[in-house]
């Protein structure tokens, strides 16, 4: 008591602003015992001595100089202080007592590190644990920053111009066999760009192209007036073998008519009103050469089978069966330039014409004679939409692989940034993975991924194996094909966090894949199909009614009746309201007696995950208004 | 006579811990007692002996405390510890070692040092 009432009562004297000056200064310690000593504050604690300047000045150095913590440091002025008074006293002179002293950055130095080994086990374990963590880092950082300059320093080396060979059969086919001059006339003559085809001429629900019994019919017979001359085109040009249509890497570098017809009035408007348009780099990749003929091939077939009804409707036959050939036509013309979207466009079209002529069949059953069927017939027994996908070429998957990895002269490299730059571009494109391209901290990866990625040699076997696995299924049917649980994108998720690098090309080369073997799939039943209809076609000329089954067209209509596509039985044929239906159990291999499914892309399905639509998959008539 | 560096790293430490072995010491006093009773010989600057304090305290041979001494002025006594003690021991014998090893030597006059430690370290209340 005696003792805590004279500190109490000096702590209650005590201006406000020297109790904190006390506060601050004073140890946790000190507080927790209720003792505000203010014992750290060390240069007020040095001023209060008697000693000569120059000797609190070099205390003043050493404990700075120290960088210890305040503790620390009040602890070597209380003994620094006590050294030099007690010099004093024993009559030396504060000179020599400074000269005994020694070098100030010495002697900090080593109070320093006498003071830290002072310090806890604990803190000095975190201590050297840190610094051995951070040469570590350091050591890492300097060998991943080695590996990263490795990594930059290749570079692809494309020496091959692909584009030029994929441009080679339409350079070298006769003009007299070229389509492309008669189109570009008549998509220049009517802006085929801006015309709009699929909305003038087809059900925007259904997708089939407008009938005479439709309400609509009308304006799409004032559409096919208005546009004599693209019809005429399509129909001319559709019978040549060859296009000619030459494509380049860029839309800059087309002759100027070609890209009128191409792109149209008003993207040449825009490109006049835009000149900063013109400064883009240039697209090196064949991938990312445009096909801008491509997507108006679907119109010519939507004006080409316009104009088979209107001409069944009307009962000129010749003009029916040359407006179909011209439809038919157009699928070679495209695959001219070899490419997945090429050969899906192809064969859409050519299902298209299959369609087409199954419908007025089924419309017109009296319009032809039997020889015109007989030419129908053999016309479609003559290709395959098998054909159209056989052989993938490889040429787009050289030319990315030029133009993303190095090449080491024996048909290897490793992947490059300015690949991987190509590849992150383009995957953009497709709406994917924007986060992790611009994300700084995945940047920081690109070497480490890069490091994983697998070679050239080793991405083209992959996409060799995975074209091979394709072309082997295009041969079958879908009962045929085993159970492909690996889809695309199953197939990629594989790589896509083990291997992002590679995950890129491969994304570039696959996409698509499972859509065209569906594609093909579909083409393939319609086309046995129609040859069904046109037997059936020919035996109710010659028996002036339709057959009660199919067993009646053999052998003289018919050799045998084609399977159905998904269960291998005989395909199904019931006469519906005095009208023949032929169809496929579909995908839930029950037979609904031709009932048409409410959603009729999903009776059939090559996956074995999706579950099939309870219905039938009618193959003829089909896409029509009584489907 | 001034020892070199490495010498007197070997022997101040033991020179310390022989002069703590009577009794707590602050700073000053070991400084004046080492240069006095070695006359000179293991001279050691504020710069060596306080670092090395630090050290042997660190070490847990020496332990430290601040208190007033006679003058009313707060000093840092330093004292040995049980381990400082065991430690001193040690060192003794093989100081003592040293010293005869370098005697039959010839390269210490035995003359000149008293047994074991050479004189300057002795106590002022005898020989080691």
């Amino acid at each position: 008591m005696s003792e805590w009432f004279p500190t109490f009562y000096a702590v209650w004297q005590t201006p406000w602003r020297e109790l904190w000056h006390q506060f601050r200064y004073t140890p946790i310690r000190d507080l927790i015992r209720l003792r505000l000593s203010g014992r750290l504050d060390w240069k007020s604690n040095l001023a209060a001595t008697d000693l000569a300047t120059d000797i609190r000045q070099q205390v003043t150095d050493v404990v700075k100089a120290t960088r210890l913590w305040p503790l620390e440091k009040a602890e070597i002025t209380t003994e620094l202080i006590a050294h030099f008074q007690d010099g004093q006293l024993a009559g030396k002179s504060h000179e020599s007592l400074l000269a005994d002293f020694g070098d100030t950055q010495t002697v900090a130095k080593l109070m320093r590190s006498g003071k830290m080994r002072n310090r806890t086990l604990l803190w000095r374990t975190c201590v050297s644990t840190l610094k051995t963590f951070s040469v570590l880092a350091v050591l890492l950082s300097l060998a991943y920053g080695l590996l990263a300059i490795w990594l930059y320093s290749a570079a692809p080396n494309p020496t091959v111009d692909f584009l030029a060979e994929l441009n080679a059969p339409a350079q070298s086919s006769p003009l007299a066999d070229q389509a492309w001059p008669i189109y570009r006339e008549a998509w220049i003559e009517h802006d085929i760009k801006s015309l709009n085809t699929y909305d003038q001429l087809t059900d925007p629900v259904y997708t089939y192209v407008i009938g005479p019994d439709d309400d609509r019919w009308p304006s799409s017979i004032e559409f096919l007036d208005q546009h004599a001359s693209l019809v005429d085109a399509a129909r001319i040009g559709g019978r040549l073998p060859g296009l000619g249509l030459q494509l380049y890497p860029d839309w800059r570098d087309y002759p100027e008519e070609d890209y009128l017809a191409l792109w149209g009035q008003t993207s040449v408007e825009w490109q006049r009103e835009h000149p900063e348009d013109s400064t883009e780099a240039k697209n090196p990749l064949l991938l990312g050469v445009l096909l801008p003929h491509a997507q108006e091939f679907r119109s010519l077939g939507y004006i080409l089978e316009a104009d088979m009804l209107r001409s069944a409707e009307a009962g000129n036959v010749s003009r029916v069966i040359e407006d179909w050939h011209a439809m038919l036509g157009l699928s070679p013309q495209l695959i001219e330039m070899p490419s997945t979207v090429c050969s899906q466009i192809a064969s859409a079209v050519r299902s298209q014409a299959l369609r087409a002529i199954g419908r007025v069949l089924i419309e017109y059953p009296d319009l032809f004679d039997q020889a015109q069927l007989t030419c129908l017939r053999q016309r479609i027994e003559s290709d395959s939409a098998r054909d159209f996908f056989t052989s993938e070429p490889l040429f787009y998957l050289d030319d990315l692989l030029q133009n993303v990895y190095s090449d080491d002269g024996n048909g290897d490299g490793r992947i490059t940034a300015q690949g991987l730059t190509i590849l992150n571009r383009i995957v953009r494109m497709y709406g994917q993975n924007n986060e992790q391209a611009d994300d700084r901290f995945s940047k920081l990866l690109v070497p480490a991924e890069m490091l994983r990625a697998v070679s050239r040699k080793d991405v083209r076997q992959i996409i060799e194996k995975w074209n091979d696995e394709n072309s082997v299924d295009y041969t079958k049917s879908i009962r045929e094909q085993p159970l492909r649980v690996t889809k695309v994108d199953e197939y990629l998720s594989h790589y896509e966090t083990r291997d992002p690098c590679t995950w890129r090309v491969l994304k570039m080369m696959l996409i698509g894949s499972d859509d065209a073997r569906k594609t093909v799939e579909v083409a393939e039943a319609q086309r046995a199909a129609v040859l069904v209809g046109i037997a059936v076609t020919e035996y109710r000329l010659r028996h002036h009614r339709w057959p009660r089954d199919l067993d009646e067209l053999l052998p003289t209509f018919l050799s045998d009746v084609p399977p159905d596509p998904v269960t291998g039985d005989s395909l199904k044929y019931r006469l519906i309201d005095g009208r023949p239906v032929l169809y496929s159990v579909g995908g839930d291999r029950d037979d609904d007696g031709g009932l048409h499914p409410v959603n009729k892309y999903e009776v059939f399905s090559s996956d074995p995950n999706v579950v099939p639509e309870d219905g039938d998959w009618l193959l003829w008539p089909t896409n029509s208004p009584q489907d | 006579m001034k020892l070199e560096r490495e010498m007197m790293r070997g022997a101040g430490p033991t020179a310390v811990l022989q002069l703590l072995s009577s009794g707590e010491k602050y700073g000053y006093e070991l400084v004046e007692s080492l240069s006095r009773q070695t006359d000179g010989v293991l001279n050691l600057g504020q710069s060596t002996l306080y670092p090395m304090l630090y050290n042997l305290e660190a070490k847990g041979v020496v332990k430290s405390k601040e208190k007033l001494g006679p003058n009313g002025r707060i000093r840092r006594y330093y004292r040995l510890t049980a381990r400082g003690k065991k430690k001193l021991e040690a060192d003794r014998q093989q100081w003592t070692a040293l010293v005869q090893a370098m005697g039959a030597l010839g390269v210490t006059r035995q003359g000149g040092f008293d047994v074991g430690l050479p004189s300057g370290l002795a106590t002022e209340g005898g020989a080691v």
